[in-house]
């Protein structure tokens, strides 16, 4: 039995640099990647690190939204570059970084960071970058500092391919309203994740929600999000298991994993990537959880808000993770 | 529009799959809880996914230390809660796994990540008090001080006594390695 990522490069910097390159890959809408840094910045200037696909170096053509949450201080920006992580002179930061290719062809990349870590000062970013341009699949990556040589020695970047069994996948190809996804049995020991990609082409902007075992009544579960667009950051809490969100003409990506928890409880933790088709996308975590609990999940559904609000090319890809 | 699994895959056990290498389910309450005879190099990738209870009518966290260094100071743990519409954030020279939490429940996940350098990262996402309409949304990004160069045990210590309570789980996973 092989191990859920499967380490597909493993690079240690031994002598400083400004770029460090994965090539020879073959990354399609199929997969999820999962790039593992460890950044030095042993210089005395801060940097930035950029991510590029495909040798596609114009740093204009991606966009990055993010936020940072430093002791008591949060805040949000967004810029137009490929910016997945920043260390400061002399510090050193981490980063977890999925790599999706959306079955649009636009690459998504979300990033979670511990910066200065080893420190007091400590702090965390989130950075979630879109290209512009459509890929059918990526064959490279590439991670550059911006001010020179800041991939100090030690540095380390780890890319792992999911390799673990897909037990569903769905593209759409005539809009529709729910989805069911049924035979399923996710029991306490079970790990599950659902990819899902959500083309909203409708004229309305539309939620999407999890529902479990037939269990269609939406307030028998509860919602809380973070959210961060341009430099506003918000949060709220709702009556119904939101797993994503699109606004009419726009498309999203989450990553969100699912769980029956000890106590029998139905939860979801999704990590969203909205309007990716766009300059303007915006970062949303939600956390959903039932009111009622389960022993097991035998059946999914997912649900638009919006009748046919499950647009053409939307797709979802379920991962039996344990 | 109902989609069935792909029959030709068996779902008893995934053939590609997170190792599971320590589960605990608490059947007596306890204060702490301990995974000895681990092997955590810097070249894995671990996820530790946690059910805390509490039952008691008393608020408790869980601390979250690494080889048998249980000194709060040896860490540091920068937090977003979000709760309802409110935000707030902060950094504390502690190790923190969980959420304060007064009889009720916590789940969350834990990346666990021995760095090159030899300091230990977690990124957290907790929901609080999650089956409960107050449900809340903690994201924990914690630093050792301290290097090492393998992860032999992890100890999962409430504030309190016995804050551990029945029903509480603790699932450790190997996800990825060299």
């Amino acid at each position: 039995m092989g191990i859920a990522y499967a380490l597909i490069s493993d690079i240690t910097v031994g002598v400083a640099t400004t770029s460090i390159s994965f090539s020879g890959l073959n990354i399609t809408k199929d997969d999820d990647y999962l790039l593992v840094t460890d950044i030095i910045n042993s210089t005395a200037t801060p940097s930035d690190y950029r991510i590029f696909i495909n040798n596609n170096i114009t740093t204009t053509n991606y966009y990055t939204q993010q936020y940072y949450a430093k002791s008591t201080s949060i805040a949000s920006s967004r810029v137009n570059s490929s910016v997945f992580m920043g260390n400061d002179q002399s510090k050193k930061g981490s980063s977890f970084v999925k790599i999706k290719l959306c079955n649009s062809g636009y690459t998504v990349i979300q990033s979670e960071i511990n910066r200065n870590y080893g420190e007091s000062s400590n702090f965390t970013q989130n950075e979630h970058i879109v290209s512009t341009f459509t890929s059918s699949s990526i064959t490279d990556i590439t991670v550059t500092s911006t001010n020179s040589l800041s991939i100090s020695v030690g540095s380390r970047f780890m890319l792992y391919k999911l390799v673990a069994t897909k037990v569903s996948d769905i593209i759409i190809g005539s809009a529709v309203t729910n989805i069911d996804i049924t035979g399923l049995e996710i029991y306490k020991n079970s790990e599950y994740m659902l990819v899902s990609d959500i083309s909203n082409s409708s004229a309305t902007d539309a939620s999407y929600r999890l529902l479990i075992n037939g269990n269609t009544t939406v307030t028998n579960y509860y919602m809380q999000y973070l959210s961060s667009s341009s430099t506003s950051t918000s949060s709220g809490r709702a009556n119904y298991p939101e797993f994503s969100w699109s606004p009419s003409g726009y498309r999203s990506s989450a990553l969100t994993r699912l769980k029956l928890s000890n106590s029998g409880y139905f939860t979801a933790f999704s990590e969203i990537t909205r309007k990716y088709n766009s300059t303007t996308l915006e970062i949303q975590s939600e956390i959903l959880s039932s009111t009622f609990t389960s022993t097991n999940i035998t059946q999914i559904r997912i649900s638009s808000t919006i009748t046919n609000g499950i647009g053409i090319g939307s797709r979802f890809q379920l991962y039996k993770l344990k | 529009m109902s989609f069935l699994l792909n029959p030709f895959i068996s779902y008893g056990v995934a053939s590609n799959s997170y190792e599971l290498i320590y589960d605990a389910v608490i059947s007596s309450s306890t204060t702490s809880v301990t995974m000895s005879g681990l092997t955590i190099s810097k070249s894995d990738e671990y996820l530790l996914i946690t059910d805390h209870v509490n039952t008691l009518a008393s608020p408790t966290y869980c601390a979250l230390y690494f080889n048998n260094n249980t000194t709060p100071t040896n860490y540091y743990n920068q937090y977003i809660k979000a709760s309802g519409t409110s935000i707030v954030t902060g950094i504390s020279n502690l190790s923190q796994l969980t959420s304060y939490i007064t009889n009720n429940k916590n789940f969350l996940y834990t990346k666990i990540k021995l760095l090159n350098s030899g300091y230990i990262i977690c990124q957290t996402d907790n929901a609080g008090v999650y089956p409960t309409s107050l449900i809340d949304s903690f994201k924990f990004y914690m630093t050792s001080t301290f290097t090492t160069s393998s992860i032999t045990s992890i100890t999962i210590t409430s504030e309190i006594t016995n804050g551990i309570s029945v029903g509480s789980r603790f699932q450790l996973y190997r996800i990825g390695r060299v």
